[in-house]
């Protein structure tokens, strides 16, 4: 009975976030919808790495390369190629993260976890080295400035149409929540959360475990790409940090803050996290210590976040009904 | 009858430690062969062996006349060998129910398939549904595995390896762990299996009663070693096997 | 020919840093099990410590002393960082202590930008001051040949230590099997601190030493950091031997990459370690593992 009831009020609950969403412009502060377009960017960027983290059990210190990948391809196109048509910008950038993804992946994947993560790291400090060192081409620690997108011949600004954006970028997000949704749910998903459980044993049943955690990694890729191509214009520029490894840490701590171990948890943890990161900037000047303090923390106090701590928690009493 | 599996000379060395070896063995289709001796003797090694977990320093494994040694675990499995752990090894975090369906989904080769639901395969969870009756486990089909008993474990792991229909398969130990009433339930519940379905077993077992009631053929292993390999009757007339597996010798 | 000996005496000085360095790195990871992701940030605060000691004594004898007193300093965090933070999370799953070390260095990296400001501190003047040496009619710095000196030093002084002492053997005993050594009496959380202590010490002594050739500043915590773990990952963790292969082989690919490919110098680092991963991931000399 506990559980039923649980079950109606969870999909209320996500009826009740998706008006919330949709109805973000109707408040009318131009600031709004630009934090909230972000905050839906980030959850994009979240719910990707969670493939890796939550459901095959890889932790990535080095995710901000696919996401500085994707913003770096959309502005090297838009500003350098005056190629500005959006859906196949998006497109190319997608495929662009994917690749590297691939490949970095392919050399990742088949190691051991602590391996993996170091690993992971050691290639997003390369691109950061390597957006430095080829300034000619990547405009160095200036970065890139990213203008206005076509769509069949409708100006996409951030700037200029906020709005638009929003709803652009909220489209994006449901596309990635639904298809996540679909992935995380489908034989392979299931295939992924009996590698992080039991490798052994999945290794013993027939899954070829090397191998699937590559494609879990590339599908990460790729949604992290489209996060970071959609970052480009509505900051309007790209620049060197997003490949630094304290960038990274961003995406890991809204994916832990929500909660690795659900699927909404991701989402949940990096809306918080957009809002509270930009009162934080504000006020204080020292951003990756709050950063590193929150992570020190969490890793201590907080192992399930915070809607993983209340599912936890109502999964004891559920299972304790008879 | 006909050959199943033959290894010849497998051998493996941890370091200078031999713990199997060059042991020759000829597993027959269709019969249940019980793997015995005192711990340490290399038994489970020769299963890890077998299964792809560890490659063999030396020697050679066929499988129905194709050659596995050293193949990675997945494509033996593929292959139609499964395995059962000594210590119960199942999926924590998913139920028992999504445990069989993960060992049948991999089996009917669905595994790679990215957006169709697992929940609304209907197929997939008849099959899921039948294992689970058979092993007893239905009642706790949406319990998650870590907050299943031990001996509810160990059923699943083996449950699993048997929804991979295999040709061949290793249990090890079984029946460990589980309570004395129980223990003699579980193996009826295995051998009717493999009996029914004519599956060929190698099965690890320390409970010579047990081992008396089901197996067709005995081998007894001993520091790497096979040192006897009979029928139940040829085997517990034998005064050596009955020293070495009281610890005398 | 010359400047073949320049190439290889430049990569025997990065080597030697890179070697202290990643020794402190296995030595926690084989001893304790942690991969500290904090270390580069402690050799970057070594760094400044170390600059900011030799800047105030430059005119006295005792400016040599920085490097011991860095090297002490950042021991002492490593054992705050240990006794702090990190025992907390030895039973838990990995993730939590790469999360825990991560943030640490985050915070570690932050506070000495704080602390000390973002523009890079030189101490060029002790540099000039070691001297010029004639090597095959062409000149080098004497201070880069100390900096291998004392490299060698240590590392013969680490050798002796743990072939050659009890406390040695008992570290060696818990990197070989921790649970057996608890078993036999060994306190193995006074070893962990004591690891930490020596491997935090060994980051910052190589950051001290390497101020007066190029500068403390910003950046090369993760610089330091991902090199210490290229030479791991080429030469297997745990080893020492691989420790020292691996270091005079990212040394000198960086001593001759600089001076002869400086824009895929990089990329070449990166390159050797990409395939090292593919053909033996298990790296040159490295040990079987347990379970990771």
């Amino acid at each position: 009975m506990w559980l039923r009831g649980n079950m109606l009020s969870y999909k209320t609950l996500l009826i009740i976030g998706l008006l919330i969403l949709f109805a973000i412009p109707l408040l009318g502060s131009s600031y709004l919808d630009f934090l909230f377009s972000m905050a839906l960017i980030y959850s994009i960027w979240a719910l990707g790495y969670n493939f890796l983290l939550g459901y095959t059990g890889l932790l990535s210190f080095g995710h901000g390369a696919y996401f500085g990948l994707g913003a770096y391809t959309v502005a090297m196109l838009v500003t350098k190629y005056s190629f500005r048509p959006f859906l196949p910008v998006l497109g190319i950038a997608v495929l662009v993260a994917t690749f590297f993804g691939a490949i970095i992946g392919f050399l990742c994947a088949r190691h051991v976890a602590k391996y993996f993560a170091l690993l992971t790291l050691a290639f997003s400090q390369l691109f950061y080295a390597l957006t430095f060192k080829l300034y000619h081409w990547t405009g160095g620690s200036d970065g890139i400035v990213v203008k206005s997108l076509d769509f069949f011949g409708v100006e996409v600004s951030a700037i200029k149409n906020p709005i638009g954006y929003y709803y652009l970028t909220l489209i994006f997000f449901l596309v990635s929540v639904c298809s996540g949704w679909r992935i995380v749910n489908s034989p392979f998903g299931k295939a992924l959360q009996a590698i992080r459980d039991n490798p052994l044993k999945a290794e013993a049943i027939g899954i070829p475990v090397k191998r699937y955690k590559w494609y879990a990694f590339i599908i990460s890729a790729a949604y992290s790409g489209l996060a970071g191509a959609l970052f480009a214009p509505l900051l309007g520029y790209a620049y060197p940090d997003l490949f630094h490894f304290s960038f990274s840490g961003e995406v890991l701590f809204a994916t832990l803050l929500g909660g690795h171990r659900v699927f909404f948890g991701p989402v949940i943890g990096a809306i918080i996290f957009t809002i509270a990161k930009s009162y934080i900037i504000a006020t204080v000047k020292y951003w990756p210590l709050v950063l590193g303090s929150m992570l020190v923390i969490t890793a201590l106090f907080f192992p399930h976040g915070i809607i993983g701590t209340i599912y936890v928690v109502l999964k004891r009493r559920g299972s304790k009904t008879p | 009858m006909r050959e199943i599996l033959v290894t010849k000379g497998l051998t493996k060395f941890f370091g200078d430690f031999k713990a199997v070896d060059s042991v020759d063995l000829t597993l027959y289709e269709g019969t249940i062969t019980s793997l015995v001796g005192p711990n340490g003797a290399g038994k489970t090694t020769l299963l890890n062996m077998i299964s792809g977990v560890i490659k063999p320093t030396r020697g050679k494994i066929y499988f129905m006349n194709k050659d596995i040694t050293g193949l990675p675990p997945y494509k033996i499995v593929k292959m139609g060998i499964a395995r059962g752990f000594q210590l119960p090894c199942v999926c924590n975090d998913l139920t028992t129910l999504d445990n069989v369906r993960i060992a049948i989904l991999s089996h009917m080769g669905k595994v790679r398939r990215l957006f169709s639901l697992v929940d609304k395969d209907k197929e997939v969870y008849e099959r899921a549904i039948k294992i689970l009756k058979t092993f007893g486990l239905y009642e706790k089909k949406d319990l998650l595995a870590q907050d299943l008993s031990h001996g509810d474990r160990k059923l699943l792991d083996v449950a699993m390896a048997f929804a991979l229909e295999p040709k061949l398969i290793l249990l090890d130990e079984p029946t460990s762990g589980v309570s004395t009433s129980e223990k003699s339930k579980i193996m009826r519940t295995i051998e009717k299996v493999i009996r029914e379905i004519g599956i060929t077993a190698l099965i690890v077992e320390h409970d010579m009663d047990i081992v008396f009631s089901y197996s067709d053929r005995i081998i007894v292993m001993h520091e790497g070693k096979i040192i006897a390999d009979g029928k139940p009757d040829e085997i517990k007339s034998n005064k050596r096997v009955e020293s070495i597996l009281l610890g005398v010798e | 020919m010359i400047e073949m000996t320049r190439f290889i005496l430049d990569g025997f000085f990065y080597a030697s840093i890179l070697f202290l360095i990643s020794s402190g790195l296995t030595l926690i990871f084989s001893v304790a099990g942690i991969i500290n992701l904090a270390h580069g940030a402690l050799y970057m605060l070594g760094a400044y410590i170390a600059a900011v000691l030799i800047k105030s004594l430059i005119n006295t004898p005792y400016a040599i002393l920085a490097f011991p007193i860095a090297a002490l300093i950042i021991g002492l965090i490593g054992i705050i960082i240990e006794r702090g933070f990190i025992k907390w999370i030895y039973e838990r799953e990995f993730v939590y202590q790469l999360l825990l070390t991560f943030g640490l260095a985050l915070v570690l990296s932050d506070i000495t930008r704080i602390t000390f400001g973002t523009e890079p501190i030189y101490v060029t003047k002790l540099y000039i001051h070691a001297g010029i040496i004639d090597i095959l009619g062409s000149p080098y710095p004497v201070y880069n040949f100390i900096v291998m000196a004392v490299t060698f030093l240590i590392g013969g002084l680490m050798w002796f230590i743990m072939y050659k002492t009890r406390a040695g053997k008992i570290i060696r005993a818990c990197a070989l099997d921790r649970e057996m050594s608890e078993a036999i009496g060994i306190n193995t959380s006074r070893v962990f601190t004591l690891t930490f202590f020596m491997g935090s010490a060994l980051a910052g002594i190589s950051g001290a030493l390497v101020v007066p050739q190029s500068a403390a500043m910003l950046g090369i915590d993760a610089d330091a950091l991902i090199e210490s773990f290229i030479v791991i990952v080429i030469g297997g963790v745990g080893s020492i031997k691989g420790a020292f292969i691996g270091s005079l082989l990212i040394g000198l690919i960086r001593a001759f990459g600089i001076a002869l490919f400086p824009e895929i110098e990089l990329a070449i680092v990166y390159l050797v370690m990409a395939a090292v991963l593919l053909i033996r991931p298990r790296g040159l000399f490295g040990k079987e593992y347990r379970v990771a």
